[in-house]
């Protein structure tokens, strides 16, 4: 699996791609205006690139891409 | 009852022969060729990989980068267009309530469905992209612009196949006409050149094969037509209630006094032999203007370059005003066939006639075909008398429609209403 640091690169990206905007490990998501459908579409898109399953509401409440890392490593640690 | 005059005061376009209206007309006039083989990536069948692409342009000013992310190219192409009708105008200068939105469509968001179903074909039903509802439902360019506009009246979305657009310039007439609104966006929007729309439009036999030539198609009303290509991209007018747009010195490209709709109620795909539906609609058109055929001196027609539609076209207009007697002319020779956005951009041409007295020719005509009994207009313009024009489409299902634009200031009173 990637390092943290990687993983938190790819998901920032991942987390920017959807808002069009440039995003770090630590940004609250809370200052990006974002709503609903950015977030559904968030989880979306994470849990298709990492194969995993984010209950709705996760992306939100994780406020930011370092706490999604978090996770989704648990996640993958876990199935592994 | 009588309702309240209409006039056009704005116009936005975006289509394969020019993003501005300025370009657009100079191809129009020219009778440029916009039809091109489409880039190869995205695995066209053999004979349908041909369209009419709008060239690139600067989004930005027109939606965030957020924005266009949630949007299909149909509605970020009529919204653009939509903009640029606005600025045209000088601005919608009623309070929101009061302004309305009425936008054709024949396959809304197309290319953000057939990207998700090619994306997982193993998972249509699995997991589809959050945005994916708000990117492909039909309505979408109308809350679009209702948002970036503030337009908080009616805000719909018309879809009658190919008549969609010149249906969403009706129905917006009447709102300003009834008083239900007393400023319109009125247009239309296409972006569905893909694969699956290509390939079943040729099985249809609507399509004009690529091949051999493909810069010389489509050509409406000609004997070797064999279908029409599709173009992609929109086009809006701006509608004002007439005394508030003379009251704050707008310019006026022309009134709208008519508008007409029938249907066939005779197949899915195929018109009515008879052209009685396209003739009723034209007629209908007229008797809401007050005027009689006697009066049009033009009209900007479907003519979309099929077998059977430039047949029982060319007959409704025979029987409407007598064998070669009016100009008529087909620009989608020029733009390719823009489906539901076709019949607001032809509505949009027809306003330019009107107020620049030019009739732009039909591009590819050169042979003319004994089923078509019509004065075809091509090779050059032709200068237009003053008078009414119409502009008319018909669409798959049997939907009919004309809208009948006349000069803004009446020069004269109507050929039919003169004395002998």
């Amino acid at each position: 699996m990637s390092t943290v640091d990687e993983l938190a690169t790819d998901v920032a990206g991942a987390v920017g791609a959807v808002i069009a905007r440039q995003v770090d490990a630590d940004t609250a998501f809370a200052d990006l205006h974002m709503d609903s459908l950015d977030y559904a579409e968030i989880n979306v898109s994470l849990s298709e690139a990492y194969a995993v399953r984010l209950p709705e509401g996760a992306v939100r409440e994780a406020g930011c891409v370092r706490e999604l890392v978090r996770m989704i490593r648990a996640q993958v640690e876990a199935r592994a | 009852m009588r309702g309240r005059r209409v006039v056009v005061t704005g116009v936005g376009i975006k289509t394969a022969a020019g993003n501005d209206v300025d370009t657009l007309w100079k191809n129009l006039l020219a009778g440029t060729t916009t039809a091109r083989r489409l880039p190869a990536e995205k695995g066209w069948a053999p004979d349908a990989d041909t369209g009419c692409l709008v060239p690139a342009f600067d989004t930005d000013p027109y939606a965030s980068a957020r924005d266009a992310l949630r949007m299909d190219r149909c509605s970020l192409l009529g919204l653009s267009a939509a903009t640029d009708a606005v600025l045209d105008a000088g601005g919608m200068r009623v309070a929101p309530e009061r302004r309305a939105v009425v936008v054709g469509t024949a396959h809304g968001g197309a290319q953000s469905q057939e990207q998700a179903h090619a994306a997982r074909p193993d998972r249509v039903a699995g997991a589809p992209k959050a945005l994916h509802i708000p990117l492909s439902m039909f309505n979408a360019s109308a809350a679009w612009i209702s948002m970036k506009h503030d337009i908080k009246g009616p805000s719909l979305c018309v879809t009658t196949a190919c008549a969609s657009g010149t249906q969403a310039v009706g129905e917006a007439f009447r709102m300003v006409k009834y008083g239900i609104a007393d400023t319109a966006l009125a247009g239309g929007n296409e972006a569905a050149i893909t694969p699956l729309n290509l390939l079943a439009y040729l099985r249809s036999g609507s399509l004009s094969p690529s091949g051999e030539g493909i810069e010389r198609t489509p050509c409406p009303f000609d004997r070797r037509r064999n279908g029409f290509v599709m173009g992609e991209g929109a086009a809006f007018l701006m509608l004002e209630e007439m005394e508030q747009a003379t009251a704050r010195g707008a310019r006026i490209l022309c009134e709208v006094t008519g508008y007409g709709c029938t249907s066939d109620a005779f197949h899915i795909s195929a018109p009515e032999g008879s052209g009685q539906g396209p003739l009723r609609a034209m007629s209908q058109a007229l008797a809401e203007a007050g005027l009689a055929a006697a009066d049009v001196v033009h009209v900007n027609a479907h003519g979309t370059g099929t077998r059977k539609n430039d047949e029982v076209e060319s007959r409704s207009l025979a029987d409407m005003f007598g064998d070669f007697r009016i100009p008529v002319t087909s620009t989608k020779g020029t733009t390719g066939h823009l489906m539901g956005a076709a019949g607001a951009l032809e509505a949009a041409i027809a306003a330019l006639s009107v107020e620049r007295c030019l009739i732009p020719p039909t591009a590819h005509f050169s042979r003319p075909d004994d089923d078509c009994r019509i004065d075809v207009v091509h090779d050059t313009p032709r200068q237009l008398a003053p008078g009414a024009v119409l502009s008319n489409f018909y669409g798959f299902g049997g939907h009919n429609a004309a809208i009948c634009l006349v000069p803004y200031p009446h020069a004269t009173a109507p050929k039919s209403q003169r004395a002998a």
